[in-house]
């Protein structure tokens, strides 16, 4: 039911619930936390969902999506990682200032797969912000009603779960 | 901004912070709990731990230790612990102490509850590789058993028991015995063959036939055969003599190669009979060399007696130290390696720590030990420089602990700044109190030590895997409690060391132990080795010569019985043989004697018989030569007249 009602949620912030920057946001920044194994990292950047002003479903729905995507891609993580952390003599003298440094050793950047999916997530961070947006803004003035139209979506609203649903939901405080 | 998620944050924020302050408490308690149970190997609790917050300090009371190899013991016990972390140095994940107090440290203290662990500590099961280096402690253990399986002096505490010489003495196992037996069946085998040889042997009854042959031959009758032409026949009678001489004179060959052989045979056994004495002297010395002390070697007694009271005391420090160096961190960072393909695990890289702070930094540790049992044994002293990296330190860890009076020092430098780790310690007593000192479980020295005074000094240096450990002691007045030498377990030496010991005014006790971590070595070297040898020497002396002369005797009185026995018995059965073999000698030789006469007489006749045959030849020969002569000159006589009778009728 909490999936249900999730995915309904996430279908009306896609159709006028949320700008389309709002969900941009929340994309990019869950997929920070999904592809980045680290407590404290992830922790600073949940703290920036909830006190930016991007949409925290579509952030935890990205967080699910690219937790997963991050399991494949942990091996590149793990090269790209060993290569900036070990192979890459001019960036020694910026590591070791940040393992010297307060708090950021903390962050655990000095493992390699650490730090190959947090740079592999910044990599992806803007283009996926103006992907998302753009890809809102089409999905609203193209597709929208025409998926409204479609025949599954209208059997789905006329079944009896989503009357259940609609019914619970309007109890709910 | 969305200011409405700022508020749940903060309260959030705010709920961690309560959370910490009403349980973090018990949070470090039961981490440090579990941490140091797991570390020692059995209970490590804690009384009362107080946590600030606002100072980063921790003070703890009552921290008890238990021992893992007496769990109803504490290791050591800590009334109050306190120490402040540096707020700064925590931000870089990094534990900072400036300062830690630990005072009222005791040790050995009984314990209420076990100090054994309900559950075991689940490790992963170690496999021993082969390769697995050994530590000192078990290099320590090997030398105790190694060194000390038995102690020579033993042997010298059991020859003073009484010794039943005839219960020690196995008969059949002497080596002279043995020897006797195998000549005593030498001398059976030599016997059977001797009567086998000397019934092959012809009878005097053969002998004397073969002999009345000759005797029946009759010269008188050979005499009278005057014919030459008959001289065949007292040739003949010759022959016959002379074959009865050579059969004689074979016989009398066969029995002097016997005699030859016998003569022989008795000469070796007369040789083999004369090693028992040799042989008899080596048991004497075999039995000797059993009851026998092994020597009061002079250099022996004080390793002997005190070497394995201090390898097994140095062992157990050797066990702490050996888990301490395990846990001791070794000189970083560490050079990354290659990753292993791990999936989400990854490799954490080690970065330079230049002019930081280690992991774990403990600047200075003031100790305070208190000896309850001891008034006015307290102890006070600091540690400096506890560190998870000593390289990046850059200083060793230095510890200095000390009590006034009695003067107990303890000092120790662990560098592990550099690849090659040196650890060295020195623990100095002056005038320490030695009474109730518990010199251990020795079957040659009392327990404990009732009175005395010692200045002791140790040095122990570990440079790599190489120890070297010195002891220099000076021990004044020993005193052993007379109920302690006197309990049942005390054997006669017990006693007398104890007596040697304690009425020496000082001994001085010179201990090394050194070597690499698989093969260490002790020496010791002592006064008390000159002090004892020559007691022991004085005690022992005479019973050894008493027990010397019993089993001499007792050697003697067995061996010479059947010594005298075998000779007997070579020497008839030599008379037995030779009796026989010379009564057929002196048989044979008669015949041969008597037929060596008659050839005599027969070749003497022939002789006779043959020259009277060449005068009569003689004469003959002469006679028909005068005859010859004779009628030649009658036929000349009478061609003479003849020829003058033709010449007559022609003139």
């Amino acid at each position: 039911m909490i999936w249900l009602k999730f995915l309904s949620k996430l279908i009306r912030i896609l159709n006028k619930g949320a700008t389309p920057k709002q969900i941009a946001g929340g994309i990019a920044l869950g997929s920070i936390i999904g592809l980045t194994p680290s407590f404290m990292l992830n922790l600073f950047v949940f703290f920036l969902i909830l006190i930016i002003n991007v949409n925290i479903s579509a952030a935890i729905f990205s967080i699910v999506v690219f937790k997963l995507v991050g399991y494949l891609i942990d091996p590149l993580a793990n090269s790209v990682g060993y290569e900036l952390l070990v192979g890459t003599d001019w960036l020694k003298s910026l590591w070791t200032t940040l393992y010297n440094a307060p708090i950021v050793p903390f962050t655990k950047f000095n493992n390699t797969v650490v730090l190959g999916s947090l740079i592999i997530s910044l990599v992806l961070f803007f283009p996926l912000l103006f992907l998302t947006a753009r890809g809102v803004v089409l999905y609203r003035e193209r597709l929208m009603n025409k998926i409204a139209d479609f025949k599954i979506v209208k059997l789905l609203k006329a079944s009896k779960i989503y009357g259940l649903y609609k019914k619970i939901a309007k109890l709910a405080p | 901004m969305r200011w409405k998620a700022v508020i749940p944050i903060s309260i959030i924020l705010v709920g961690i912070c309560v959370f910490v302050f009403l349980f973090g408490n018990l949070i470090v308690k039961g981490t440090i709990e579990k941490i140091g149970s797991s570390i020692v190997g059995a209970k490590v609790e804690i009384g009362k731990l107080k946590l600030s917050l606002s100072k980063l300090s921790i003070e703890i009371r009552n921290l008890q230790v238990a021992n893992p190899s007496d769990y109803w013991k504490n290791l050591f016990e800590v009334k109050k612990i306190r120490f402040a972390i540096t707020p700064g140095a925590l931000l870089s994940k990094k534990v900072v102490i400036d300062e830690m107090t630990a005072s009222d440290i005791s040790y050995g203290t009984k314990r209420e509850s076990s100090g054994r662990l309900r559950k075991k500590v689940k490790k992963p099961p170690k496999k021993k590789k082969v390769t697995e280096k050994p530590t000192f402690f078990d290099s320590g253990e090997k030398l105790l058993s190694k060194e000390f399986a038995k102690l020579p002096i033993s042997d010298l505490d059991s020859f003073k028991e009484k010794i039943d010489v005839k219960k020690m003495l196995d008969i059949e196992n002497l080596e002279s015995m043995k020897y006797i037996n195998s000549l005593k069946s030498e001398i059976r085998t030599k016997s059977d063959y001797w009567d086998n040889t000397l019934k092959g042997l012809k009878t005097v009854d053969e002998i004397n036939r073969i002999g009345n042959r000759v005797k029946e031959i009759n010269i008188e009758e050979v005499k009278q055969i005057k014919d030459i032409r008959d001289i065949d026949k007292i040739k003949q009678k010759g022959e016959e003599v002379k074959s009865i001489k050579r059969s004689l004179e074979t016989i009398k060959g066969d029995i002097d190669e016997k005699q030859k052989r016998f003569n022989s045979d008795f000469t070796n056994l007369r040789v083999r009979f004369n090693k028992i004495d040799k042989i008899k002297k080596n048991d004497y010395e075999m039995l000797m060399d059993k009851v026998r002390f092994p020597g009061i070697d002079t250099k022996n007694i004080a390793k002997t007696l005190f070497g394995p009271v201090w390898v097994e005391r140095v062992n157990r420090g050797l066990y702490w130290l050996d888990r301490a160096r395990k846990h001791m961190p070794k000189k970083g960072p560490k050079k990354p390696k290659k990753p292993k393909k791990q999936r989400a695990k990854g490799m954490y890289v080690s970065f330079p720590r230049e002019n930081s702070y280690p992991s774990f930094l403990l600047r200075k540790m003031f100790v305070s030990i208190d000896k309850k049992e001891e008034a006015g044994a307290y102890f006070k002293g600091k540690v400096e420089g506890i560190t998870s990296n000593p390289s990046l330190y850059g200083k060793p860890t230095l510890i200095d602990i000390e009590r006034a009076k009695p003067g107990v020092s303890f000092k120790g430098v662990l560098d592990h700044t550099t690849d090659d780790a040196k650890d060295s310690f020195e623990l100095e007593f002056l005038d320490a109190d030695m009474s109730g000192f518990e010199i251990g479980e020795n079957p040659f020295l009392p327990q404990f030590v009732s009175g005395g005074k010692a200045d002791i000094k140790i040095n122990l240096s570990i440079e790599k895997d190489y120890l070297d450990m010195r002891l220099n002691a000076d021990l004044r007045y020993l005193r052993f409690s007379s109920k302690d030498i006197a309990k049942e377990k005390s054997s006669w030496l017990a006693k007398e060391l104890a007596d040697v010991i304690s009425k020496a005014d000082k001994i001085i006790l010179e201990s090394r132990i050194y070597g690499p971590k698989d093969n260490l070595k002790i020496k010791i070297k002592s006064n008390l080795d000159i002090l004892l040898s020559a007691r022991v020497n004085e005690l022992v002396g005479e019973q050894l010569k008493e027990t010397e002369a019993k089993i001499r005797s007792e050697v003697d009185s067995i061996i010479e019985g059947e010594r005298k026995s075998v000779l007997d018995n070579i020497n008839s059965r030599k008379k037995e043989v030779t009796d026989i073999l010379n009564m057929h000698q002196k048989q044979v030789q008669e015949n041969i004697n008597i037929a060596r006469a008659k050839i005599d007489e027969i070749e003497n006749l022939i002789a006779e018989r043959t020259t009277q045959e060449k005068q009569r030849i003689e004469q003959e020969k002469k006679r028909l030569e005068e005859e010859k002569k004779k009628r030649e000159e009658e036929l000349k006589d009478k061609m003479d007249e003849e020829l003058k009778k033709k010449l007559k009728k022609l003139f």
